[in-house]
């Protein structure tokens, strides 16, 4: 059982409408609340008011806030990330915005990251970068089909966690096994 | 909510930003949001609408995608309802922003965020901890809005009676913009014999009577004046919250 992270950075210059759309919004967020925490504009980077006051973390999630119009209308569907086939979008639980850098006095250094966080699946497999996973959560006893999808592991998704039982080193037998068909 | 791993993050990017783009490109063509303005509106163009002649022809319509972007922007927080579907007593909140540079004029189209726990003292946005264990909010936005003043200088909002936690009286926090410039940050108590009926009905109980009263609040206790709010029950067995709240502007 493994649960995978998809990792999006967005920053200047962006790379599509979307994107550009969002850090204009969480950058307009992060002016207004950093003034709760710039202790009168003496600080003007993200680290120097967290420095200053750990309040400041908070800052993370209300800018988040300021995005969440978007993700709510994603449906727990992480933009962007399909399985092999192109056809079934990935699913998240979880998402947070963790802001990267943010300095007052240089707008467009501005980053940050959408993290998200998808259900656990059971991993069956592992083929070159692909892992072969199911949306089961019981062990496969081969007693039944099984209805599983393929994640290339390349780009920005990691693997977060592993769950009890997880052995990908095991897993990857699949792959001499698969190479012959 | 942890942020040691900020620079892995950095790493990342650097080694897998082309990769990434044409991963996202691929999957905002699938979404079918690639033709969406660059300047954030909130229509999709169709530069597909011409009838060809010779050999070209109209693209085939498609739909828009599951995603589109049009649909929904901005913050998750604007909005009157707030309680996102929390148990809890109903309460109705209508504050006043008030100008003291200005004769305490109401003050139009000033952003006023307001936030609470919910009845059992729990906060969305991230993971914290009460008489209930920890449970991890992140990504949730129950009891969270913001609103900007009519002309009467007044914005309302629906949510839930909130709860309480260990070392703090019932309030509601709220920060109050003028122009995009942070005016002030404020908090809204309620009277000690209100949030003692509060927490004795079957939806509050198990967490017991709040152990810090209004005037024993670190908080609340030096600005009882101007920061308890009126608070009164109404006909639908709920209670409206009246507030005014002074800033220079």
């Amino acid at each position: 059982m493994i649960q995978l992270q998809y990792v999006w950075h967005i920053g200047q210059p962006t790379q599509h409408a979307l994107e550009q759309c969002l850090w204009h919004d969480a950058w307009t967020e992060f002016t207004l609340q950093c003034q709760r925490y710039d202790n009168g504009g003496q600080w003007h980077t993200l680290d120097q008011m967290i420095a200053a006051d750990g309040k400041s973390h908070s800052l993370h999630y209300k800018v988040g806030f300021a995005i969440g119009g978007y993700v709510q209308q994603w449906q727990h569907q992480i933009p962007g990330l399909h399985d092999k086939t192109g056809q079934m979008p990935l699913p998240f639980e979880r998402w947070e915005l963790r802001i990267m850098h943010a300095d007052l006095q240089h707008p467009d250094s501005f980053r940050f990251a959408l993290l998200f966080d998808t259900p656990v699946f059971s991993l069956h497999g592992i083929i070159g970068t692909q892992l072969v996973l199911s949306a089961t959560q019981a062990p496969n006893t081969h007693s039944e089909d099984i209805h599983t999808f393929m994640v290339d592991m390349q780009g920005p998704l990691t693997i977060s966690r592993l769950l009890p039982g997880a052995d990908l080193h095991n897993k990857t037998n699949l792959q001499p096994c698969l190479a012959t068909l | 909510m942890s942020y040691h791993y900020s620079s892995n993050l950095y790493n990342h990017k650097t080694t897998t930003t082309m990769e990434r783009i044409e991963f996202l490109r691929k999957g905002m063509q699938a979404m079918g949001i690639v033709a969406i303005a660059s300047s954030c509106k909130k229509q999709v163009t169709d530069s597909n609408t011409s009838t060809g002649s010779g050999s070209c022809t109209v693209g085939d319509t498609e739909t828009d995608g599951p995603y589109p972007l049009y649909a929904s922007r901005g913050s998750a927080l604007q909005r009157t309802a707030i309680a996102d579907g929390k148990a809890g007593i109903p309460l109705s909140l209508q504050i006043t922003i008030r100008n003291v540079n200005n004769n305490c004029a109401v003050i139009s189209n000033a952003r006023v965020d307001i936030w609470h726990c919910d009845k059992d003292g729990y906060y969305s946005g991230y993971s914290n901890t009460g008489y209930l264990g920890t449970q991890d909010n992140t990504g949730q936005v129950f009891c969270r809005g913001l609103q900007y003043t009519d002309a009467n200088g007044q914005v309302s909002f629906t949510s839930i009676y909130p709860g309480w936690y260990s070392g703090r009286a019932i309030h509601i926090h709220a920060q109050i913009y003028v122009n995009n410039v942070l005016k002030l940050t404020t908090q809204m108590g309620f009277p000690d014999a209100i949030n003692a009926l509060v927490c004795a009905t079957d939806l509050y109980k198990a967490h017991g009577q709040p152990d810090t009263l209004n005037g024993t609040d670190n908080i609340l206790r030096d600005s009882l004046d101007n920061e308890i709010a009126t608070v009164t029950a109404n006909t639908s067995g709920g209670y409206n919250l009246v507030h005014t709240i002074y800033v220079a502007a």
